[in-house]
């Protein structure tokens, strides 16, 4: 056999060796074809179809918080994290000065960010910062840098700031955006309503199947109108920051303070104007000290009210009939009524022969004491009910109290508590409760539940809260008489430095001791001033409570910080002097039927 | 209704059996001069295997077409720009335009030519693998690459072992069947070339160097003996091979349970077998692969390119393409039984087998019959260096397929009986070979090295 025998031989052999694995490869590939196990199959697609598409979940826009003339208190935004794709820099020198400058980081840090490592790889992607601002974002966007990658990640933004910290609350949480909700305030009450709800949608992984943005109907949160009004709310913060951070204005009577609440509202709808406490929160700080200050005092923290409660035992007495304005007693000054502990007016002194009216106007003690004995605690403790007390408001804002109202049955009652229960002692309200339990007497006997949203905006539609009572808390005959004696208090106690000429205001002042266990604690008070006005046809009831302050008096320190307020109040609500007003309702006009308390929205 | 248009209803008119009587009696062409049609031949075709050329070329295009569609999401992820989807394929491109400059300027030199040229050249691949273990760029886990990625010595070793083995074995095939003078040498040169790519780690490519290496020792003529020998040895080096590097072990005990159970595999292979079965018979369409995208499918541009074939165009297109390399195979070995000589011969069957292992061990993988290496689909996969060296070797094909057109008048007629002893064949070499330094054999001579030791 020659050599080129051999060879072509050896290379018939090799060629039906090379073209038989061939038709082996072919044979393979019809066998996926045609004899594929339908288990294997149908395991293989899913997994393929679990690359091709996935599960996202859309969020919703969260909605925002205006105040009721349209001013916004919550509103979104974004901010960014910023990164940079290394391998994508072409002139790492310039585009590290350029970052450097807007994010205000050292040139040298973004340098060796963008420098590849020992075996000269760049990485994909290097974080540089977080939290840049919405501004700052769009700058480095205008600026085109090549490899810079800017995620948007939604956040809350509170352009009324501090102002608003305690009534909005705060949107934080974990830094998936989805785990995120609101606390405190409107934020925190609103949560579910603000959230709306986000939707889970399959995307599509890869080109070939993506059909644009999927068309999802998430429901985006509900935007919420609310009552307060932000020039109200800017009054009462800087009458209350003035009380105590420049005392010098009242005398320096409240000088030494440590906080204060002021709450601003409409008896006749129970629309919270303003509600302003000191010390502010800021929503922006969440530092863990800040946060404590965001639950709210004005409904948050309790304090026994003192002598301004006694407003609601001249209520209760007059309504329950068992004592008419021409009730007398004979005021010994201080005495135990048989329950082991004095009961003493607040300068210990005998008054004899005093009628109803007087009890109050001078506020005496051992006269709520004697009115709440003879009407027994069978018919005190329901009719206190009645205004509320004990019971929380139902104020739409997270973190109310409910107070403090011991009865009957339970342990700490006792005689002697009850008798004190009459003068504001051993009984804790919120500072809503109180002006609440005082809106009563101003909108005849019925106490309007307090609220907070005065509208929910859910895409085009508004629905509005309805004015509802809460309470029928008095008739309305007694809530007149009430009125009258407050109207009283205000003109005839000597001791109120209050003095409002042209407008008949209603009013109690009070001070409270400061319970501590076992007793209480001295030379230190809260003092307060509830009132309203006009005081025959009331649109606005206002309630000022001063923590501690140097005066120590009710009369001498919330009286004339309530005097204060109302001079700037009466001119932004354009409320009338008296005799104005009733010359325009002689007319035939309403004096409070003006643009200022139109709805908004609809303007009717 | 008068206005609308009448359609003819009756065509009457056109005389079918006219028509085809016509076309019937179209005038022969003149019969064409014998000379000039000879001399035509050599203008346009040169005496080239057409039949190579043209399948070559249709795998070419094929490959490009796919390179394209299946780099677009690669290429993306690459640049990062929505407009630089074409980065693979303009790669791959200026790579096609370097091969078919070295595939014309190979198959219009003299192939004798490399005869010389072998020794330097496998001196060249042995210092390139050695720099590569050196200097060279880890990617995937393995140093494969010079130069920032863009030459693999690995693929000019194929060609050069190609080369070498066929010199070699031309000058010493009256003694092949010798151990000292057939097996020894053999196996010391490529054993050190498979072993240094063995170290990159590129157990592939070593296996596809040795197996070509292996087949052109058959095809030269090896006795059986040999031949089982050198395979035991191979087998044996092999298995302590797979033990020692724990990525091989990994891959076989994984793959031999997939074979049968395709949920077994490995991801990538099911990847792949997804494709197919996205594909059906006739495909999803070009482009509209599902699972070049997102790194579903890795590689899909190079390793994996032909599973995206199978799922754009088919089982059509995948049998399409494997008979391709059927073609590529017949007309190759076509070549090498007309060759003029051993030296072009064995060429010719080198890299025919060459092509032919890579090919069938990149489908095999494909297809989930052997464990994931990555071994290139040639003239189809993305790969400068690869394209390239297959290019040449094409065109040392065509060289050899252009010098027996010229020698032998017709191309039906057999080949001579026997070529003339190696010695006596100088005046045919000195008519062909541009070389002024060809008064010496350039390769390596075993006699002499023995002679040392």
């Amino acid at each position: 056999m020659t050599y080129t025998e051999t060879l072509s031989r050896r290379l018939t052999i090799m060629g039906v060796i090379l073209i038989g694995i061939s038709g082996v490869l072919l044979v393979r590939l019809l066998s996926f074809q045609f004899r594929m196990d339908p288990e294997v199959k149908a395991e293989l697609e899913q997994r393929a179809e679990s690359y091709y598409t996935r599960s996202v979940e859309v969020l919703p826009t969260r909605g925002e918080i205006r105040d009721r003339n349209g001013y916004l208190l919550a509103a979104n935004s974004y901010e960014y994290v910023v990164g940079i794709s290394p391998n994508q820099v072409i002139d790492p020198n310039e585009t590290a000065t350029v970052l450097a400058d807007y994010l205000d980081l050292p040139i040298i840090e973004v340098l060796t960010k963008l420098q590849p490592d020992d075996d000269g790889n760049y990485e994909p992607y290097e974080w540089l910062a977080s939290g840049v601002d919405f501004d700052t974002g769009q700058a480095l966007m205008d600026q085109e840098i090549e490899g810079l990658v800017l995620e948007p990640v939604p956040v809350r933004i509170y352009p009324q700031g501090e102002l608003m910290g305690q009534i909005v609350g705060f949107f934080a949480g974990a830094d998936d955006a989805q785990d995120r909700r609101g606390y405190y305030g409107v934020e925190g009450f609103y949560q579910s309503l603000l959230a709306g709800q986000s939707r889970r949608v399959e995307q599509a992984n890869i080109p070939v199947l993506d059909e644009g943005e999927p068309v999802v109907d998430v429901r985006d949160g509900v935007s919420l109108q609310l009552t307060i009004d932000r020039d109200l709310q800017f009054l009462a913060q800087d009458v209350l920051n003035k009380a105590i951070e420049q005392p010098e204005i009242f005398g320096g009577a409240t000088a030494e303070a440590t906080g204060g609440t002021i709450i601003i509202m409409n008896p006749r709808t129970g629309e919270i104007l303003a509600m302003a406490s000191y010390p502010t929160f800021d929503p922006y700080d969440l530092t863990a000290e800040n946060v404590v200050q965001a639950a709210n005092p004005a409904v948050n923290s309790v304090y026994e009210p003192g002598s301004v409660f006694k407003v609601i035992t001249m209520a209760i007495a007059l309504d329950a009939g068992t004592h008419t304005r021409d009730w007398t007693y004979n005021d010994p000054g201080c005495d135990d009524m048989d329950t082991g502990v004095p009961i003493c007016n607040w300068d210990r002194q005998p008054r004899g022969e005093t009628n109803f009216d007087m009890v109050f106007i001078e506020s005496l003690n051992a006269g709520t004491a004697t009115i709440f004995l003879e009407m027994t605690r069978q018919e005190v403790y329901p009719r206190l009910r009645q205004f509320g007390i004990g019971t929380p408001t139902g104020v739409d804002l997270e973190g109310e109290s409910e107070g403090i109202l011991v009865e009957p049955g339970d342990t700490l009652w006792n005689a002697a508590q009850f008798l004190n229960t009459s003068f504001g002692q051993g009984v804790a309200v919120t500072p809503l409760q109180m002006l609440c339990a005082v809106n009563a007497i101003a909108n005849g006997g019925v106490i309007m539940q307090p609220h907070i949203v005065q509208a929910r905006i859910d895409g085009g539609q508004v629905i509005e809260t309805r004015p509802a009572p809460s309470y029928n808390a008095i008739s309305e005959g007694a809530a007149r008489d009430a009125t009258e004696i407050m109207v009283r208090i205000v003109e005839e106690n000597p001791d109120i430095e209050f003095e409002f000429p042209g407008y008949t205001v209603a009013g109690k002042t009070g001070t409270a001791q400061i319970p501590i266990p076992g007793g209480y604690e001295e030379n230190t008070s809260i003092t307060s001033f509830v009132g309203f006005l006009p005081a025959y046809d009331p649109i606005v009831s206002v309630i000022v409570k001063i923590d501690r302050p140097q005066g120590y008096w009710g009369s001498k320190t919330a009286a004339p910080v309530f005097q204060y307020l109302l001079e700037g109040l009466v001119v932004l609500m354009e409320i009338p002097p008296d005799e104005m007003r009733v010359d325009l309702q002689e007319d035939g006009g309403d004096p409070f039927q003006r643009e200022y308390w139109l709805d908004p929205l609809t303007n009717n | 209704m008068s206005d609308l248009p009448q359609y003819i209803e009756d065509d009457a008119d056109f005389n079918y059996a006219d028509a085809l009587a016509r076309s019937r009696r179209r005038a022969a062409p003149p019969p064409m001069d014998v000379r000039r049609a000879e001399e035509r031949r050599r203008m346009f075709a040169y005496g080239l295997d057409l039949y190579l050329a043209l399948t070559v070329g249709i795998l070419c295009a094929v490959g490009l077409l796919m390179v394209y569609s299946a780099s677009i999401d690669v290429s993306y992820q690459m640049t990062g720009k929505a407009d630089g989807t074409t980065y693979f394929f303009t790669r791959q491109l200026r790579s096609m335009g370097i091969g078919l400059l070295v595939l014309i300027v190979f198959a219009r030199v003299d192939y004798h030519l490399w005869r010389q040229a072998a020794l330097p050249l496998m001196i060249v691949v042995i210092v390139l693998l050695l720099a590569v273990l050196r200097f060279g760029e880890t990617r995937f886990e393995a140093q494969r690459t010079l130069v920032r990625g863009s030459i693999q010595p690995g693929e000019l070793a194929k060609f050069t072992v190609v080369l070498y083995m066929a010199a070699w074995m031309a000058s010493h095939r009256n003694r092949i069947r010798n151990i000292t003078y057939g097996v020894l040498p053999f196996s010391v040169l490529v054993g050190v070339v498979a072993f240094l790519i063995v170290l990159q780690p590129d157990l592939s490519t070593a296996a596809s160097i040795l197996a070509t290496a292996l087949s052109m020792f058959f095809i030269a003529g090896a006795d059986w003996f040999q031949l089982i020998a050198i395979g035991g040895a191979m087998g044996f080096v092999g298995w302590q091979l797979v033990i020692q590097f724990d990525y091989a072990r990994s891959r076989l005990e994984a793959h031999a349970s997939a074979v049968e159970d395709l949920s077994q595999a490995s991801d990538h292979v099911q990847s792949a077998v997804t494709a197919f079965l996205n594909g059906g018979l006739t495909g999803v369409g070009l482009g509209e692969s599902k699972q070049k995208y997102g790194n579903n499918l890795p590689f899909p541009h190079t390793d994996s390119i032909f599973a995206i074939i199978g799922e754009e165009l088919g089982l059509l297109g995948t049998a399409f393409v494997i008979t391709l390399f059927v073609i590529l195979i017949y007309r190759g070995f076509t070549v090498s039984r007309r060759a003029p000589d051993a030296f072009g011969g064995l060429i010719a069957a080198g890299v025919t087998c060459w092509l032919a292992y890579d090919a069938l061990l990149n489908i095999a993988v494909m297809t989930a019959l052997l464990p994931p290496t990555g071994v290139p689909l040639p003239f189809i996969s993305y790969g400068g260096s690869s394209l390239v060296a297959a290019m040449g070797g094409v065109g040392l094909m065509l060289s050899v397929s252009r010098l027996s057109g010229e020698s032998s008048p017709s191309r039906r007629s057999p080949p001579p009986d026997s070529l003339p002893p190696e010695p006596e064949r100088s005046q045919f070499r000195a008519n062909h070979d541009l070389s002024r330094r060809n008064r010496r054999r350039r390769v390596s001579r075993a006699g002499r090295s023995r002679g040392r030791s």
